[in-house]
């Protein structure tokens, strides 16, 4: 599978695949999504800063969903099974942060047609770029959570970084390294 | 929104996180020790000192195969960080009373654990009291960051409760032969309040 991996992933394939991955997401999450129980409206406090967070935290989740669209398709049986696990994960991720978005007053943009993934040239090579995606959420869930105004918020934020930290321990066991390296999570492992 | 103001807000913002990644703990310290958050952290490492016991308790069963008792090992290290980065913050004495096994089996109960962790008798009831200690982690931490007052203590919380999540996977891993399904089983981690 790794051969097949090395011929079958070019540029133009990840782009298209993460372009289809983009209007997939849009499709499955933009109109479902589902007022939250975090106790936010465009009146709280400093909604107007939260939805630059959250809009920003959408982005990483919709990247993240574009890498596990075009990746899955070219890994492994069981790399792709995990795959489609996360994947599912980062959806039901994207439509939580949807709905704070519209909770707070703002309008969750539309997804860019498609996403620059690079030229992964075997399994690792992928396993690598969605490990990269989900560290670069983990970084900007962590930021957020400092700054963000309802501590109902960070509440519902923790629950989903926290999730993308499983992931990241899955990801980096099937890359040789140590799943779960440090006591607190940095987003620098 | 202004979208230029927001965006320069969030660059601030993450400049200034960054930066304070190093020195969370005092930061979370000052506030934590001036506000009501003192008594939610409290909470939170009580949580912290039982999951801690449950460890010390499966490992000197010998009840471990190698890979598990390795991985088990590792993690207990965490949370002995965990335990000692929140005794740190609260100036709590480093040698509180030590929990006894009737007062760890009163604590689990409450927490619907069902396993008797004074009568383990295989690997795998080792490793499912560990998931369940791991579970009354993240259900502490999960409420605690919901309602702490201070940023950088939320932070400090939530980098924590992603190691316990982590540590989750990895031993739902080791009871279920890697399959991902059990070990990633939920997009929200809420610990055992439920997913």
């Amino acid at each position: 599978m790794v051969s097949q991996a090395a011929r079958g992933v070019s540029r133009r394939h990840a782009l298209a695949a993460a372009g289809a991955a983009g209007a997939a997401a849009l499709g499955g999450c933009s109109t479902k999504a589902m007022p939250s129980n975090v106790p936010l409206t465009k009146r709280t406090p400093g909604a107007a800063t939260d939805v630059g967070f959250l809009t920003g935290l959408l982005g990483h989740e919709r990247y993240a969903i574009a890498a596990y669209t075009a990746a899955i398709p070219l890994l492994s049986a069981p790399a792709a099974r995990a795959g489609k696990q996360f994947l599912a994960q980062e959806l039901a991720h994207a439509t939580e942060l949807e709905g704070l978005i519209e909770q707070a007053g703002g309008e969750p943009p539309k997804p860019p047609a498609d996403y620059v993934l690079g030229i992964p040239g075997d399994e690792r090579q992928l396993l690598e770029l969605l490990h990269e995606a989900e560290r670069a959420q983990l970084e900007s869930y962590l930021n957020a959570i400092r700054w963000l105004t309802p501590p109902r918020i960070r509440g519902a934020l923790a629950a989903i970084v926290s999730n993308d930290a499983q992931h990241v321990a899955v990801l980096r066991a099937r890359l040789g390294l140590p799943p779960v390296p440090a006591a607190l999570v940095t987003a620098r492992e | 929104m202004n979208v230029r103001h927001t965006r320069r807000e969030l660059i601030a913002a993450g400049a200034a996180a960054a930066a304070g990644s190093a020195v969370w703990a005092g930061a979370a310290g000052a506030a934590a020790a001036a506000g009501g958050d003192r008594a939610l952290l409290a909470r939170t490492l009580e949580a912290e000192r039982l999951v801690v016991w449950c460890y010390e308790r499966v490992l000197e069963t010998g009840l471990l195969a190698p890979a598990a008792l390795s991985a088990a090992s590792l993690l207990l290290e965490h949370e002995h960080e965990h335990v000692s980065t929140l005794e740190r913050l609260l100036g709590s004495p480093a040698s509180a009373r030590p929990l006894t096994p009737v007062r760890a089996r009163r604590e689990l109960a409450s927490h619907h654990v069902s396993v008797d962790p004074v009568h383990l008798r295989t690997e795998h009831d080792g490793l499912r009291l560990l998931v369940d200690a791991e579970s009354i982690a993240e259900e502490a931490w999960f409420a605690t960051i919901g309602k702490l007052a201070d940023g950088a203590a939320a932070l400090l919380g939530a980098q924590i409760m992603a190691c316990e999540a982590q540590h989750w996977t990895v031993l739902s891993g080791l009871a279920h032969h890697e399959n991902v399904k059990l070990a990633v089983p939920y997009p929200f981690v809420r610990g055992s309040s439920g997913y």
